[in-house]
């Protein structure tokens, strides 16, 4: 298998339908919300809005571009591939994530110049997207229109935010629920988008790592497997 | 190349079977006709074959593999056209064969030969958007055979196209075949099916009416005669002319026929138009069969 053509056909796919566009959007209303604020709020905010480029946007992205793939009927086809409806969900999250990435990168530097690290920020992309964009992705092959995604994605998303509560009014709640928000697929991104702009502990990122690598794999098997195996037998 | 056995399978929470107990073969280099209406389970086997269903009973075996085992290494050795041609939208056509195509090891044929042998060259680098549906369904051939599979899966080949591009289709499918290829060709077009398979199964309510070559069936089915065709002649009616069967029209049968007297005046009298057997065609043979139109 070729996987740089892959690559590029998703890029050029991603391009086409504007996701790239509306990453770029998104990237000038941070930018301008971000340079809106006092410095002390625009250091607490940062993280969070480099945590959603990954996990807000990636979710609801390759979410939207499996709809396009279902509304265009190309997954019947690709099912009688030697491809595996895994690494195809893969690159789109890896190139999702890259795109994040670049969003992040832009409206950190337009806030804070250079004094951020770009390497927790990338480590936070994949982190975040990675997981978000495969369950995002399944829950696309289960609800198989665009309506429904969004309606009925939205208890799946809460749950991706849990952390980004914790992180805002983590004062205010009780200590389960940072207990919960600790487990969730997208907590790991949060700490390490975190690390782009403060001192973190170094053991803290590494469980953030390895926490978004086991979700991966969990939502890689016990999600979209099932999905893409209802998908085929449609 | 294609082994069924005893094939059975129900979707979930359906009542009655969709596939009942089928058994057929397809071999290297034949092209193998799957015939019958919307819902008789052509579609579900073809699922079945491409490995996209699993939970049947019996035995769907292709390339010596049981179906419902189907792995990469499988469906490499595949090549499916289904009926409704679906490709990225916002890709050319070069660019969804170049994407398709990078999916299988191996070598491949050239995506732009083959896209002018169908008569897509200059649509080539446009948007799928913009094709009709034939330009799609000539695009969906070029996708299913480019990687050089083994085995290919045709699900209604020539649907929308018109005589002339029908005809490459067909050709390109006998060129396949001649190669070793096994074609199992999905339709419920009898006349497409009679001009490129080597052999037809009749398929109604999930179960195989009949299967064998078309011209058996149709010696099978059809009656062993002959009719010749003559305009009346002048002054005389129509209906005297022949055997009662129709104006100017005589039937013989085939027995004998090379010394029946009565056969050879008709031919030397004036006024002969054509002379036909009594073939049935496949349409016929099937409604005889099932009791059931092809719709």
């Amino acid at each position: 298998m070729n996987l740089a053509v892959l690559v590029r056909s998703d890029v050029r796919l991603l391009w086409r339908h504007g996701f790239a566009i509306a990453y770029l959007v998104v990237a000038i209303l941070y930018a301008a919300i971000i340079s809106a604020l006092p410095r002390e709020w625009a250091d607490a905010v940062l993280p969070v809005l480099a945590w959603s480029d990954p996990a807000f946007f990636c979710f609801f992205f390759a979410g939207a571009s499996v709809c396009l793939d279902l509304a265009q009927g190309t997954f019947g086809a690709l099912f009688a591939t030697p491809l595996r409806p895994a690494v195809y969900i893969a690159v789109k999250a890896a190139n999702l994530s890259v795109l994040a990435f670049a969003m992040a990168a832009a409206v950190s530097a337009s806030s804070r110049g250079a004094d951020f690290r770009p390497w927790p920020l990338a480590a936070s992309c994949l982190a975040g997207g990675i997981p978000s964009a495969i369950l995002g992705a399944s829950l696309a092959l289960r609800l198989k229109s665009i309506n429904r995604f969004l309606i009925g994605s939205m208890p799946a998303f809460l749950f991706l935010a849990l952390p980004v509560v914790q992180y805002a009014a983590g004062r205010w709640l009780p200590p389960w629920f940072g207990m919960i928000a600790a487990m969730t697929p997208a907590d790991g991104a949060l700490r390490l988008a975190r690390a782009a702009y403060q001192a973190v502990p170094v053991p803290e990122l590494a469980v953030g790592l390895a926490a978004a690598a086991v979700w991966s794999a969990a939502l890689s098997i016990l999600v979209l497997g099932p999905a893409v195996a209802a998908a085929r037998a449609d | 190349m294609i082994t069924v056995e005893g094939l059975r399978f129900t979707y979930p929470k359906a009542r009655s079977e969709a596939v009942r107990g089928i058994d057929f073969k397809v071999s290297p280099g034949e092209v193998f006709g799957f015939l019958g209406p919307s819902g008789a389970g052509k579609s579900t086997t073809q699922k079945i074959l491409l490995g996209s269903l699993r939970g049947y009973a019996g035995s769907a075996m292709v390339a010596g593999v049981e179906a419902a085992r189907a792995d990469a290494g499988y469906r490499a050795l595949v090549g499916a056209a289904f009926e409704f041609p679906c490709f990225y939208q916002k890709l050319t056509g070069i660019e969804n064969l170049s994407l398709f195509a990078s999916f299988y090891p191996g070598p491949k044929d050239d995506a732009r030969a083959l896209l002018e042998r169908l008569g897509l060259a200059d649509a080539a680098d446009r948007r799928v958007a913009e094709y009709s549906k034939g330009m799609k369904v000539r695009l969906n051939l070029a996708r299913a055979v480019q990687h050089r599979p083994r085995i290919l899966f045709l699900d209604e080949p020539t649907s929308g196209l018109d005589p002339a591009n029908a005809r490459i289709v067909r050709d390109i499918v006998r060129e396949r075949a001649a190669d070793g290829v096994a074609v199992f060709l999905t339709t419920h077009d009898m006349a497409a099916a009679d001009a490129v398979c080597d052999r037809v199964a009749f398929i109604v309510d999930g179960m195989i009416a009949a299967c064998d070559a078309p011209s058996a069936l149709k010696r099978r089915y059809g009656r062993r005669a002959v009719v010749v065709d003559r305009a009346p002649a002048a002054g005389v009616e129509a209906a005297a002319v022949g055997d009662g069967t129709g104006a100017g029209q005589r039937e013989f049968g085939f027995d004998g026929l090379a010394d029946n007297a009565e056969f050879l005046a008709e031919l030397r009298k004036p006024g002969l138009l054509g002379i036909r057997t009594l073939d049935s065609s496949l349409d016929s043979i099937f409604l005889a069969l099932t009791g059931k139109e092809l719709a």
